[in-house]
C-alpha cells in the first residue's frame, strides 16, 4: 500500500480510525473508518481506469485536463454494476462485453476479488454515512478494511497487468462517457 | 440443532422478498461449521433492497470472544461457504456477509433500533 498515492492514504487512514480507540470505539471513527475504506478503492479503480483510457506523458497537459474530466464522470452506481459482473455477483454481461471476455468465468482471482470488495464496501460504506440505525463494530470493521487493502494488494501485485484488467477498466469508464460533457469544467 | 425466532414479525415484505427470506432462512438452519472453523455462536440476516435498490441479503455472523479480533484469513472461509450456500440456493440477491463478536453484539441488541429478519442460534 503506498502511502504517496490518494488511495493509499485513505485505506491507512482506515485502519487508524478502526484502531485508535483501544476499548470503546467511538461509532464515529468506524464509521469514517468504512468510508475511508471504501474511497479508498475508489479512488484506486478511478485513476487506475482513467490512466489507462488516456494515457499521458507528464507534460501533456491536455490529456491530463481530460483524464480530470473523466474521473470526475465516473459514477458509483455504473462502478458497482459493473463491478458486479467481474466479482461473479451477476451474470447479465452486455452484448457488447460477454465476447470479449471469454469464458464467463474465466476472470483472475484477483480482479474478481478487488471488484467483488468494492461491491461490498459500496454498500458499507452507504451505510456508515447514511444509515444511523446499523451498528458497527471494530470486528466487523477491521475485516472490512482488511479486504479492502487485500484486494488493493493483490490488484498492485500483479492483477493490474493481466489482458482482464484492462477490459474491467474500460468497463468501468464506458458507462462514463455520456456524462462526460456535464462533467467539463466551465470555459 | 438451530432455533429459529422470527425477530421483526411487523416488517411487511414483498412476494419475493418473503419467499428470498424463507429461502435465506432455510440455507443458512442447514449450513454445516467445519471444525476448524471460529465458532459461531449465532448468525442474524436480513433481507431487503440495498442502497442502489438491487436485492440483498445482510448475513452478520456472530463469533465467539477472544482477546484479538478474528482475522480476514480466519474468516474467509465462513463468507465462502455462507455465499456459496447461497447461490448454490437459488439467491440471486447480493450477499453483505459481515462478522462481530458474541459481546459486541449483545451491546448492539441491548440499544438495537433495526432488528433483523431472522437469528440462528447455534448451540
Amino acid at each position: 500500500m503506498s502511502r504517496a498515492t490518494l488511495h493509499g492514504q485513505l485505506l491507512e487512514q482506515a485502519m487508524h480510525l478502526a484502531t485508535r480507540d483501544r476499548h470503546r470505539p467511538r461509532m464515529a471513527n468506524l464509521r469514517r473508518a468504512v468510508s475511508s475504506a471504501y474511497y479508498g478503492l475508489f479512488h484506486l479503480l478511478v485513476h487506475e481506469a482513467t490512466c489507462r483510457f488516456l494515457p499521458a506523458r507528464p507534460a501533456d497537459t491536455r490529456t491530463l485536463a481530460l483524464r480530470r474530466t473523466l474521473a470526475r464522470s465516473l459514477a458509483h452506481k455504473e462502478m458497482k454494476n459493473t463491478s458486479r459482473l467481474f466479482a461473479g455477483l451477476s451474470s447479465h454481461w452486455p452484448p457488447w462485453l460477454a465476447p470479449l471476455l471469454g469464458s464467463r468465468g474465466s476472470v483472475p482471482l484477483a480482479i474478481r476479488s478487488l471488484a467483488r470488495t468494492f461491491v461490498l464496501l459500496q454498500e458499507a460504506r452507504h451505510e456508515a454515512d447514511y444509515d444511523i440505525s446499523r451498528a458497527f463494530t471494530r470486528q466487523e470493521v477491521r475485516l472490512l478494511i482488511d479486504e479492502a487493502r487485500t484486494a488493493e494488494r493483490g490488484w498492485r501485485k500483479g492483477a493490474r497487468t493481466q489482458e482482464i484488467a484492462t477490459l474491467y477498466l474500460y468497463a468501468l469508464v464506458l458507462p462514463a462517457l455520456s456524462q462526460f460533457q456535464k462533467c467539463a469544467p466551465a470555459p | 440443532m438451530d432455533a429459529f425466532s422470527a425477530q421483526h414479525p411487523s416488517r411487511i415484505l414483498g412476494g419475493v422478498e418473503a419467499t428470498e427470506q424463507a429461502t435465506v432462512q432455510r440455507l443458512l438452519e442447514s449450513l454445516t461449521i467445519p471444525s476448524d472453523c471460529p465458532r459461531v455462536v449465532s448468525t442474524l440476516f436480513s433481507v431487503r433492497p440495498d442502497s442502489t435498490g438491487d436485492a440483498a441479503v445482510w448475513v452478520w455472523v456472530i463469533l465467539a470472544d477472544r482477546e484479538e479480533d478474528w482475522t480476514l484469513a480466519e474468516v474467509r472461509p465462513l463468507t465462502e461457504l455462507i455465499e456459496g450456500a447461497l447461490t448454490e440456493g437459488g439467491v440471486r440477491a447480493i450477499p453483505y456477509v459481515r462478522f462481530r463478536t458474541e459481546s459486541e453484539q449483545i451491546l448492539i441488541d441491548e440499544q438495537r433500533t433495526d432488528p433483523p429478519d431472522g437469528r440462528i442460534e447455534r448451540l
